[in-house]
């Protein structure tokens, strides 16, 4: 049973990623809009492609546009989105900014709460704030002042009432709408719609932030421990944008310049969702001969501009996660083949106490954990006496510490994640039968790193399908004579 | 009388979500297009009706899949094009697809039409059942049936696939 929903979590995360690469061609609405009123034959010359199941990648390729004109249909967009008879109809812009508008109260609270929200058991529709099958609304108030707090996020959900969640964004200006709802869409396929709120608007680049309903509550969604910050738009030597893929959420910056402004380098970086959380997991920057294109691609949000996938003779480059403390209280961990976190191969244990920063216990056949388990969740931390090898396992389906390799694949992502980092380089890697020690060596897929290896183990029984459970680095292959963790 | 004003309001407003529907059920930009354009036609002398619907969006939604179940069942009796058919894996870099998740997609798009279009309903619009007869034409125990079929052929295949990906990478490694 589990094997299947498994299937169908990844086929619903395909259709996720297809359809998030799958933009919109230009011109597409008015062309539909004139061939269905006119009653004709489409405007567009039909062309039948080679290909007819293209790889979307391609596919978006295809209908990029130059987005330096989408961008500035910005407003049109925005003012064109009409209202939906059957639904209440949440506000997609400011309230005036009169500070008599403003709720009573500026800190989350509820009201009016019949229930706690309901398990998220499927991607929520737009607007479907607390998961309950009905929209619910929001709206902005400006409370006056330059902040910090300058504006109310109002959420009206039909579940569990009036929240307000204080946030500071830019002056509201009589006639500006430089603070708005762009939109409300699961981006993180939780069950729950996410809030998006444009809290500043320049003369080329907008910021987006976003909250979120966790237990009972709307929340701001922070990265690095600040509200989270998504630029959008640019102009003609800038870019910039987001897509939502699933649990992972990747911003884009480009930029571009004289003399012919052909040449975009490009960062993108990967987000994974952890709560109310975005968790940097991976960085990866480059260069690309073409047109800068990035904008946001993330549901029903509106698409200022395309995605497009960056062509084959790109030049990239990946960084590992942001560097972090490394202490295994930290919320997210580098797994290498000689390091978890900042316990290094060859460390005493009194050496690997003080870097991990908790204390540590024997579970027996010299391997030590953290002695307080509950610090890292569903995820188990643990590496051999003498940190010879380094195992970070997932047990259970709750929130637990974010383990990634350098490449930036996780646990509890699909092994196919795997062959997407690594390529040729990972291996199917079969237990030793020869092994009848203590300890536990695995199946799974191995990924030689420098002097040293990565083990990746999948849910299925042959350690090479499903999700990662597993991931373990060594200094050398796992066999019966070198390693067990 | 159509209400020009609001049927344009709301293909702007809704174009690029119901562009990723149709791509989902075509597997290409341009049928996506053709379709909506197919469908949008038809529905726009009626368009009040589709206003007095309950969700105007999920019922052309609906009417999206019903015309690409409707137009692909005619077409397949008079217009069977080699371009039409998926393509088949490439075996040189078939791992690769597996990892990006491309091989689903391929699969998908080797499914019966109706299959396919219940399957992009249930697990991309989470529709229920009822939804999803309605959609293609059927009763809710066939949409059962067609979505259980085409996730066990999936299934199927896919093993098949990563299987033979992981005998050429062992093979790989001996050589």
């Amino acid at each position: 049973m589990n094997k299947i929903r498994d299937f169908e979590n990844d086929l619903r995360a395909t259709l996720a990623d297809v359809a998030a690469s799958a933009e919109e061609p230009p011109g597409l609405a008015e062309r539909l809009v004139t061939g269905a009123t006119r009653s004709r034959t489409p405007h567009r010359a039909h062309v039948w492609l080679g290909r007819r199941w293209v790889p979307p990648a391609l596919a978006a390729a295809a209908v990029a546009v130059v987005a330096v004109a989408t961008v500035a249909t910005v407003t049109s967009i925005q003012a064109d989105r009409p209202t939906r008879p059957a639904h209440p109809v949440p506000t997609p812009s400011a309230t005036p900014p009169t500070t008599s508008a403003a709720p009573t109260s500026s800190a989350p609270a509820t009201s009016g709460a019949q229930s706690s929200a309901p398990p998220a058991t499927r991607t929520a529709t737009d607007w479907d704030i607390d998961g309950d099958g009905r929209p619910d609304r929001a709206h902005v108030v400006f409370l006056g002042g330059v902040g910090p707090n300058n504006w109310d996020l109002v959420v009206d959900m039909t579940s569990l009432g009036q929240q307000v969640v204080p946030f500071t964004g830019e002056v509201a200006l009589p006639g500006s709408n430089n603070v708005t709802i762009p939109g409300s869409v699961d981006a993180d396929h939780d069950g729950h719609a996410e809030i998006f709120v444009m809290d500043q608007s320049g003369a080329s680049t907008q910021s987006w932030t976003i909250f979120k309903l966790v237990g009972r509550h709307i929340v701001h969604v922070t990265a690095a421990s600040e509200p989270v910050d998504l630029k959008v738009g640019g102009s003609v030597t800038h870019l910039d944008g987001f897509r939502c893929t699933g649990s992972t959420l990747i911003t884009t910056s480009e930029t571009t310049g004289p003399p012919d402004y052909t040449t975009v380098s490009f960062r993108r970086t990967s987000y994974a969702w952890d709560g109310a959380r975005l968790q940097q997991t991976s960085q990866q920057e480059g260069t690309f001969k073409g047109t800068t294109a990035a904008g946001v691609a993330c549901g029903d949000l509106p698409q200022l501009a395309p995605y497009q996938p960056y062509p084959p003779q790109t030049s990239t480059t990946n960084s590992p996660p942001p560097a972090a403390s490394g202490r295994w209280t930290d919320s997210t961990l580098l797994i290498t083949a000689h390091s978890l976190g900042a316990v290094t191969r060859g460390m005493t244990l009194a050496q690997a106490k003080a870097a991990a920063g908790t204390s540590l216990s024997s579970v027996g056949d010299s391997i030590e954990r953290p002695a307080d388990q509950t610090l890292t969740g569903s995820t188990t931390l643990q590496f051999s006496w003498g940190a010879t090898c380094f195992d970070a396992s997932r047990s259970g389906s709750g929130p637990g510490t974010t383990v990634a390799s350098p490449a930036g694949v996780r646990l509890g992502d699909p092994v196919s994640r795997i062959a997407a980092a690594y390529g040729a380089s990972a291996k199917p890697f079969t237990a030793d039968p020869t092994w009848t020690g203590a300890g536990n060596i695995p199946a799974g897929i191995i990924v030689q790193q420098g002097d040293g290896v990565l083990l990746f183990v999948g849910s299925t029984p042959d350690g090479r399908g499903g999700t990662i459970t597993s991931i373990r680095g060594a200094a050398d292959a796992f066999h019966a004579s070198s390693v067990f963790c | 009388m159509a209400d020009d004003a609001g049927f344009a309001a709301f293909v702007r407003a809704n174009s690029g979500s119901l562009f990723k529907t149709a791509y989902l059920l075509t597997g290409n930009a341009d049928r996506a297009e053709e379709l909506l354009q197919d469908t949008l036609a038809r529905l726009y002398p009626r368009w009040d009706r589709v206003q007095a619907a309950d969700t105007p969006l999920a019922y052309v939604r609906r009417c999206v899949a019903n015309a690409f179940v409707n137009s692909r069942r005619r077409r397949s009796t008079q217009d069977v094009s080699l371009h039409c058919l998926p393509d088949l894996p490439d075996e040189a870099n078939l791992a690769e697809r597996v990892a990006d998740r491309g091989l689903l997609w391929q699969l998908l798009g080797s499914l019966p039409d109706r299959q396919r279009a219940a399957l992009v309903m249930r697990y991309f619009h989470d529709q229920p059942d009822a939804q999803i007869a309605a959609a293609i034409g059927c009763r809710s125990a066939t949409v059962r049936s067609l979505i259980s079929r085409g996730i066990a052929t999936m299934r199927a295949e896919a093993a098949a696939a990563v299987e033979q990906a992981a005998r050429e990478t062992s093979q790989g490694t001996q050589s």
